[in-house]
């Protein structure tokens, strides 16, 4: 061996050049903290990944060269174009995406280093056994939850809650099985069966598990998952005996598990609450049986928002999802410029859930260069609705719910929103009657001083905006 | 730290636990048999979907926020828009 490959596959250089890359991995997720050193923060890490990689290919026992190129080669040919080309809309579901394959990718480490535990014959230590164990149950129920988060945000699969029946039995039974089957391993029995009992019993309770949590609450259940995945990585970590699997694991596991709490402190939900099991079924009867009494709703046309809005002097805008599917921001940013140029006031009230994501608002409006002064967080808008003329509601609704302040019995109850209500006209751009992601009725529709203006966002958008050039 | 921030922070964390992608490359040098390498090449090419990916989506996100105007540029910008959004009306 040549000094010089001698000194590259020395365990100690090789552990210096992973502590390098832990301090990349530290360094970037603080810098991604705030908002001007966000994009470096996210360089940073990547520089650490690469480093770590780099790392691990110097091991001596590691090779087959060609079979680690061919599956790079494939992941790189299929997450290149998978996140070049996805629309900012569809983010949100990108992440589950890609939380799902890394969680799929430790469930099926942790069954091959099983397999390769039984092959050297002697029976595996209760050590590596258990983070084995932990590692093929957390992997798989993130890989398949993960897969479910993205097929509702997708609308592959409807966003409200699904409850099968006796589900929290079917749950539990699951978990016995998982871990029933992972106790018995870890006592001895040497199985593969069993170990695949394991992997199936958890990808079905993965399934299970987000199945009935209503669509509004799935930033928070991919931020667990993530957590989760991190968790897993550290635990195939200690199975492999690597200790980036472990650092880097624990540090997702970590920060996820905090901003998991962030995000749904942020929605004023507790985390038990989402995990509960959704909230649409109860919503939907509640929100029924006052049908009866509910007055109409009253629908307008382009030409009368524009006269409202044209002599008004102070206009809101608060934008939804609606406005994010129909990718109307650059047609309302012409419409707030055209309105701006007439002396009227514009500003945009940013739910921090509005949206699929935290953030998802701040986004968009900044690619349509929407003046960053004028997007203004909730509590710093909501004082103002009252001297508001008119609120212009934009593909949101369940942040624009009254019902999550007044009625008790809603399961939206205590959940922080726009106060739009407030504004004395209050015109919301919408698609249909369908009820918001949560399926939960919104009161505001009925109230005597909103009107509702239907069809796409982008195309109302327009009709407005051509009606009041022409005032 | 800001709401704002919190999806491009999932999700660089959920492009760091792709690490576990170092897993496969450990393991893939003594495995045997056609099902285990299957398996590791698999596991490999999640890993990397999920580093690669992860982290470039999280640049896409963040490349939002890149051009800031500040209030003064801002105020004038808002008077006449920019070219980039006049193809944007035609569409309308």
């Amino acid at each position: 061996m040549t000094p010089l490959a001698s000194f590259l596959q020395d365990p100690d250089f090789i552990r210096a050049l992973y502590i390098a890359a832990f301090a990349c991995f530290i360094l970037g997720l603080r810098l991604l903290n705030h908002p001007r050193t966000a994009r470096r923060g996210n360089v940073v890490a990547a520089v650490g990944m690469a480093v770590a990689v780099v790392a691990t290919l110097l091991i001596e026992s590691v090779g087959d060269y060609g079979l680690i190129a061919l599956g790079v080669a494939i992941g790189t040919a299929v997450g290149v174009p998978a996140a070049r080309g996805v629309k900012m809309t569809a983010m949100p579901q990108m992440v589950a995406l890609f939380n799902g394959v890394g969680g799929g990718a430790v469930a099926l480490i942790s069954f091959v280093e099983y397999r390769e535990e039984l092959e050297l014959g002697a029976n595996p230590e209760l050590e590596l056994l258990v983070p084995i164990l932990i590692a093929a149950i957390i992997g798989s129920v993130s890989f398949w939850g993960s897969n479910i988060a993205f097929a509702k945000l997708q609308e592959l699969l409807p966003g409200r809650p699904i409850q099968l029946p006796g589900q929290q039995f079917v749950n539990a039974a699951l978990l016995l099985t998982a871990v029933g089957c992972a106790v018995a391993i870890a006592a001895g029995a040497e199985s593969e069966l069993l170990f695949v009992v394991i992997l199936v019993a958890a990808a079905v309770l993965g399934n299970m598990f987000v199945l009935p949590i209503g669509g509004a609450d799935m930033p928070v259940v991919i931020s667990l998952l993530n957590a989760f995945t991190g968790l897993s990585a550290a635990a195939a970590g200690l199975a492999l005996d690597n200790v980036a699997l472990i650092v880097a694991g624990m540090l997702v596991g970590a920060s996820g598990s905090i901003l998991t709490h962030l995000m749904a402190q942020a929605m004023n939900r507790s985390i038990p609450n989402i995990f509960a099991g959704g909230f649409g079924g109860v919503a939907v009867a509640t929100g029924g049986a006052g049908d009866g009494e509910r007055k109409p709703v009253r629908s307008t046309d382009a030409s009368d928002v524009a006269i409202q809005l044209a002599y008004a002097s102070k206009v809101v805008v608060a934008p939804g999802y609606g406005m994010a599917v129909a990718q109307a921001q650059h047609t309302v940013r012409e419409l707030a410029d055209e309105l701006e140029q007439r002396g009227i006031r514009v500003d945009y009230a940013i739910h921090p859930v509005a949206g699929r994501m935290p953030g998802h608002m701040n986004v968009l409006l900044a690619e349509a260069d929407v003046p960053y002064d004028h997007l203004r967080e909730m509590d710093e808008i909501n004082p103002e609705f009252p001297q508001t003329d008119v609120a212009l509601v934009i593909g949101a609704n369940d942040v624009t719910n009254p019902a999550a302040r007044e009625q008790a019995d809603s399961p939206i109850y205590g959940m922080p929103i726009l106060d739009v209500d407030k504004a004395g006209q209050v015109i919301v751009l919408k698609r249909s009657m369908n009820t918001g992601f949560a399926g939960v009725d919104n009161p505001l529709f009925y109230n005597e001083n909103t009107a509702l203006l239907f069809g796409d966002a982008k195309e109302s958008v327009a009709a407005v905006l051509s009606e009041v050039k022409e005032l | 730290m800001p709401n704002t921030l919190h999806t491009p922070l999932m999700s660089a964390t959920n492009a760091i636990h792709g690490i576990v992608l170092l897993g496969g490359l450990l393991l893939i040098g003594a495995a045997d048999g056609f099902l285990e390498k299957l398996l590791l090449v698999i596991a490999i090419a999640f890993g990397t979907i999920n580093v690669v990916g992860g982290f470039l989506v999280t640049d896409r996100m963040l490349e939002m926020f890149k051009r800031r105007p500040d209030p003064r540029r801002a105020a004038a910008s808002s008077e006449r828009p920019p070219a980039d959004a006049a193809p944007e009306r035609e569409a309308a």
